[in-house]
């Protein structure tokens, strides 16, 4: 069974909670990656992640994305997997969260990757 | 905002938000059928969930129309999400397993003239990412809330 680090998504597409929700969803249409890890803000803070849902939410709404930040519509804090998971796991926690991906985070919590439904599906059929 | 009101009907505009993009292209006077993708790849219900993910991965898509199989019939989806829950959390075998048993059926569907607003209410209120676009009991489309988001930010 593969593990997280074998099919997860590095670099990760990173963003600052300051930045107004417009960049986000820019970089979000610009490289076809639906989640966006939003930076601590020291090192000991935790990590964010604000997904295309989260805009949806404010488009809805017909706030102007660009008069509103990142860090109000975000998730923080947001759930994290370590490399060595298992794809079955990984899918039951998605499951269990309801969510579409999991950022992955090494032992010292740095940012090693981003493992998403597409990335368990890739491997479905093999 | 950058809204020219002149040609609106006054009573469209009741609890109207007018939300325009960067080139001050009005994003809520497009329609549905303006942004949807088409064509609609579909499957048969019938069909394995393995040959439903190669459909998907073979076309980079993350969801699937599941056919009509009568003329009363209304249309199934079946997505990344419904594999992903449905058979890899439980580790399931897709070549055993049928489309129409992991499938969602009936759909919230959207017409084709309908503000792109509107859709974005309708699919971010019913927490979907996508809908089929059905007029004159025609699919027409899809249109996700990816569409819409490009559509603002473009």
């Amino acid at each position: 069974m593969p593990k997280v680090k074998d099919v997860m998504k590095k670099p990760v597409l990173t963003i600052s909670g300051e930045a107004p929700v417009h960049e986000a969803a820019k970089k979000i249409a610009e490289t076809n990656i639906r989640g966006i890890v939003v930076e601590k803000r020291t090192e000991e803070d935790v990590y964010g992640m604000i997904v295309i849902r989260d805009i949806m939410k404010i488009i809805a709404k017909g706030i102007d994305l660009k008069k509103i930040k990142v860090h109000e519509v975000m998730m923080k804090p947001v759930v994290t997997i370590g490399p060595d998971m298992e794809l079955e796991y990984v899918a039951r926690m998605l499951v269990n969260l309801s969510i579409a991906r999991l950022p992955v985070i090494g032992d010292k919590g740095e940012l090693l990757g981003i493992v998403s439904m597409m990335d368990i599906l890739r491997e479905a059929t093999k | 905002m950058l809204v020219t009101l002149k040609n609106v009907p006054a009573a469209s505009l009741v609890g109207t938000i007018f939300v325009v993009n960067k080139v001050g292209k009005e994003v809520n006077k497009m329609k549905a059928q303006d942004i949807m993708t088409t064509p609609v790849i579909t499957i048969d219900e019938g069909a394995t969930v393995a040959e439903a993910i190669d459909l998907m991965l073979r076309n980079k898509i993350r969801r699937l129309i599941v056919e009509l199989t009568h003329a009363e019939d209304a249309f199934g989806m079946v997505t990344v999400r419904d594999v992903v829950y449905k058979i890899a959390a439980k580790g399931l075998d897709p070549k055993q397993i049928k489309v129409r048993e992991i499938m969602t059926k009936p759909l919230i569907s959207i017409n084709p003239r309908l503000d792109v607003k509107f859709a974005a209410e309708v699919l971010a209120k019913a927490n979907i990412a996508a809908a089929p676009v059905i007029g004159e009991h025609r699919l027409m489309g899809i249109i996700a809330i990816w569409d819409i988001m490009k559509a603002l930010v473009e």
